[in-house]
């Protein structure tokens, strides 16, 4: 590669840059300084909360050495955890602008840059990208945790708080940096691998699967490293990287907590610091291997990326036909006719909101986005069942199933509103003949048919190996059942064109998405003992008398329930419409 | 078939007024040109006559009736064609057909053949099924029309139709547009491409400003204007600077420090 040419490089490392933040929601005449500004924020406060919320503890007791030793292995795992997945999501988020893609190559192609300047600020751009959100993410807990922890144990010296600080630092941005190197070499070598064609192809997939996984694990996080100093670094949690880089950590302070000189201390704290000591002294023999372990991990992952970038900077990214999704798309369109053969408005919506909800990409993430809160919700509701003695149905396995298409069709609900591509929506304004009923049937049945009962399907498994498999089908029909309520209830207070028109966000989200989060759980759990009941017939007529009855008094409000006749695809906020700055 | 009329047609964007007091009418049978140079409120004028935009004063009337007191059946009988063809990236030419011929409500096998056949004609038939996301300008603007036509419609307002299509389509796109309104059709064409005007056109409409400069039949203004061409009518009406002149300032501000 030549050197790149400095103007043109800063230019293009600048428009990289700026392709981080355009995303579908922001329009193109959005303030981007603005939103910046917000993520920006948003990042600092959340971490300062995160720093402040698990270290006040340090702050109000007093800690034997030994104690604190293996008491804030659980903090440094959490935080260690926490930056490896944030800039990992952050990477899957950006899955498309992190290689110059076919758009990037098209505008810039037939321009007089050399393809290495253009390599080059593109690789700037992502790696100002990580190196700026691994800062940005573990900046306040490297600076704030040790400092409280001082606190808790006063014998350590300034010096010492110092150097805690610092290998905290560079220990949390290393693991940051490892996340996100993971994600991108699976992005290059699955590219490199699968060549453009089919890479274009299974691409969207590959990136909502690292979503749903890292949306997941990090909202298991809390869960995961609770106790992790006293439960040890033993099975599964041995295997995690940031297990490996646990173990850098304390190879690097070289276990500064546990020989800090003791002060007086009563009989009791002599007991608790000399069992602490002792569990520490257990686990310090392992932190070495675990710290090689790291270095292996993240020399072998940036081995990885070099050799893939390399490997496909070879190629300049081409067009992609989509020859092979003809077949599939046939195929549900033949679902549609199926389906609602008199109704024409009723195809439109079915089709329409597959293809929207699949291949567009912020309905898609947000979807993906929604699995991940359900997987780590079933986690958490089956963290004390044991399947492997436990095998009983029980209410709460039970609930895996309204938890899972439950997140996954608020989320719809939620997309419902999102425009698929806002300056497109002429075309349906167009067409539109008033059939808002029949349209919306059409998207509520592609809603169950391609989220609600997949997610069913995927519990008949577990719930089969429980209770049998007729069990299992008759738990999968009610779950249907559910599906349909939830579904007709989340779209009885909504009465636009999905998809389609401009979204506006609701006022007072952020004071009501902790009620219906709490009214979501409590339904499940509910629903679940419901069915329960039914399948192991306590109440079986009554329950489905239940289920029938509501399902009833919904469909019958959805049919009485006036409709705004006249659909304004082009709504504006409240307040622009206020300032008569809408048009 | 009826007439589309406008009446004292007004927009104003945060109170700066991009068309003032515009009246026109377009009958069955009848090519209406739209001319003016950029900015002028051409595409404003034609998002208002389709019922995509408020006006802020005036009305327009289908059939004697405002379309706005019952959009719907007024845009049953509106084929549109945008300035720039924005589209669904993520469907198919032919799911982007399926969806507007559903949503008029086409029976399926007529929608079918249709679709087939506009594909065919406008030479997309191999790219029906790709995502519209890979087409080009050029591709796009031919669903676009087809999307316009599917219905049969008794207007057809079509916005600078020809941007993006090659030679032989901007071609057939002429014919078309004689032969649709050979058959009755009422149709509005807005261009800056005073050659397609005067060759399409019955009747011209010249936009300045927001404000209409001239209404008459081409061979009319020609004569008002003592004028060989449209071009010179058009030069004569709007353009208040020579054009000649601007072309090497432009020409020598290019050449400047090289």
């Amino acid at each position: 590669m030549r050197a790149p040419d400095n103007g043109s490089y800063v230019l293009l490392t600048k428009l990289f840059l700026r392709q981080f933040l355009e995303n579908d929601l922001l329009s193109p005449d959005g303030d981007r300084s603005q939103m910046l500004a917000m993520v920006g924020a948003s990042v600092i406060s959340l971490t300062l909360f995160i720093s402040m919320f698990t270290s006040a503890g340090y702050a109000m007791s007093i800690m034997m050495p030994g104690e604190a030793a293996v008491l804030t292995l659980s903090d440094k795992f959490l935080y260690i955890s926490l930056a490896m997945l944030v800039t990992a999501l952050v990477a899957a988020a950006q899955w498309d602008a992190l290689a110059i893609d076919y758009r990037d190559a098209v505008i810039l192609q037939p321009l007089p840059i050399r393809p290495a300047t253009l390599r080059f600020a593109k690789l700037t751009a992502v790696a100002a990208l990580g190196a700026g959100v691994a800062i940005a993410v573990n900046i306040f807990p490297a600076i704030i945790f040790p400092w409280m922890l001082a606190f808790a144990v006063p014998q350590m010296h300034a010096w010492q708080v110092l150097q805690l600080v610092l290998t905290q630092f560079v220990i949390t941005v290393s693991a940051a940096t490892f996340g996100f190197l993971a994600v991108i070499a699976i992005r290059e070598w699955a590219s490199a691998l699968l060549g453009a064609g089919l890479f274009a192809r299974v691409s969207p997939w590959i990136q909502t699967i690292a979503i749903v996984l890292v949306g997941s694990a990090i909202l298991l996080l809390p869960l995961v490293s609770t106790r992790v100093g006293q439960r040890g670094f033993t099975g599964w949690r041995a295997a995690l990287p940031s297990t490996a880089f646990v173990g850098v950590y304390e190879s690097a302070t070289g276990g500064l907590l546990a020989d800090l000189p003791r002060r007086k201390m009563t009989g009791r704290q002599a007991e608790r610091d000399r069992v602490f000591t002792a569990i520490y002294a257990e686990r310090q023999p392992m932190f070495a291997p675990l710290a090689r372990r790291a270095q292996a991990l993240f020399g072998g992952v940036a081995l990885l990326v070099i050799l893939a970038t390399a490997l496909n900077a070879l190629r300049t990214p081409s067009i992609v036909v989509a020859s092979s999704q003809a077949r599939g798309r046939s195929r549900i369109a033949a679902l549609g006719r199926l389906l609602f053969p008199r109704s024409a408005a009723a195809r439109a919506g079915f089709d329409f909101a597959l293809a929207t909800l699949w291949r567009n990409k912020t309905h898609r993430l947000t979807l993906a986005a929604a699995a991940a809160i359900g997987f780590a919700t079933v986690l958490v509701a089956l963290s004390g069942v044991d399947l492997a003695s436990d095998v009983r149905p029980t209410a709460r396995l039970l609930s895996i199933q309204p938890l899972l298409y439950g997140s996954l069709l608020v989320a719809f609900r939620h997309v419902l509103r999102v425009p698929a591509e806002l300056r497109a929506n002429w075309g349906i304004q167009v067409a539109w003949q008033g059939k808002a009923r029949a349209f919306a049937n059409g998207v509520q049945t592609a809603a169950m048919l391609s989220i609600a009962l997949p997610a069913i399907v995927a519990v008949i498994p577990p719930i089969a190996f429980a209770g049998g498999l007729s069990f299992a089908a008759a738990h999968a029909l009610l779950g249907v059942a559910g599906a349909a309520i939830v579904l007709d209830a989340l779209m009885l207070s909504y009465d636009k064109v999905p998809f389609t028109c401009t979204y506006l966000p609701g006022d007072n989200m952020r004071a009501l998405a902790p009620i219906y989060g709490l009214a979501f759980l409590i339904g499940a759990a509910l629903y679940a003992r419901l069915e329960l009941g039914i399948l192991t017939g306590s109440y079986p007529v009554a329950g489905v008398a239940t289920l029938a009855t509501i399902y009833l008094a919904l469909r019958i409000a959805s049919t009485f329930r006036k409709r705004i006749a006249d659909i304004d695809f082009n709504e504006a906020p409240v307040s622009l419409s206020e300032l008569g700055l809408h048009n | 078939m009826a007439d589309l009329r406008a009446t004292r047609l007004s927009k104003r964007f945060s109170g700066i007024r991009v068309v003032n007091d515009v009246n026109l009418t377009i009958r069955p049978g009848e090519v209406v040109g739209y001319l003016g140079p950029n900015g002028s409120g051409k595409t404003t004028t034609a998002r208002m006559l389709g019922g995509l935009l408020d006006p802020s004063g005036g009305v327009v009337e289908y059939a004697g009736a405002d379309i706005r007191s019952d959009l719907i059946a007024f845009h049953r009988c509106l084929g549109y064609v945008p300035e720039e063809p924005y589209l669904y990236p993520f469907l198919s030419g032919r799911e982007y057909l399926q969806l507007v011929g559903r949503l008029r409500e086409l029976p399926e096998r007529v929608l079918t053949e249709k679709i087939d056949g506009f594909l065919r004609l406008f030479s997309l038939s191999a790219a029906a099924d790709q995502s519209i996301g890979s087409y080009s300008k050029g591709m796009r603007q031919k669903i676009v029309i087809s999307a316009a036509l599917l219905h049969d419609p008794a207007i057809v307002i079509f916005d600078e139709p020809e941007t993006g299509l090659d030679v032989a389509t901007t071609l057939m796109l002429r014919h078309l547009v004689r032969t649709l309104a050979a058959r009755g059709k009422a149709i509005l064409y807005s261009s800056h491409i005073l050659e397609v005007v005067e060759r399409v056109c019955d009747r011209v409409i010249v936009l300045h400003k927001g404000n209409v400069v001239a209404d008459d039949s081409i061979a009319r203004l020609r004569v008002l204007s003592s004028s060989t061409s449209l071009e010179g009518v058009f030069s004569q009406l709007v353009i208040r600077e020579d054009p000649e002149s601007i072309a090497r300032d432009l020409a020598d501000l290019a050449a400047t420090g090289s």
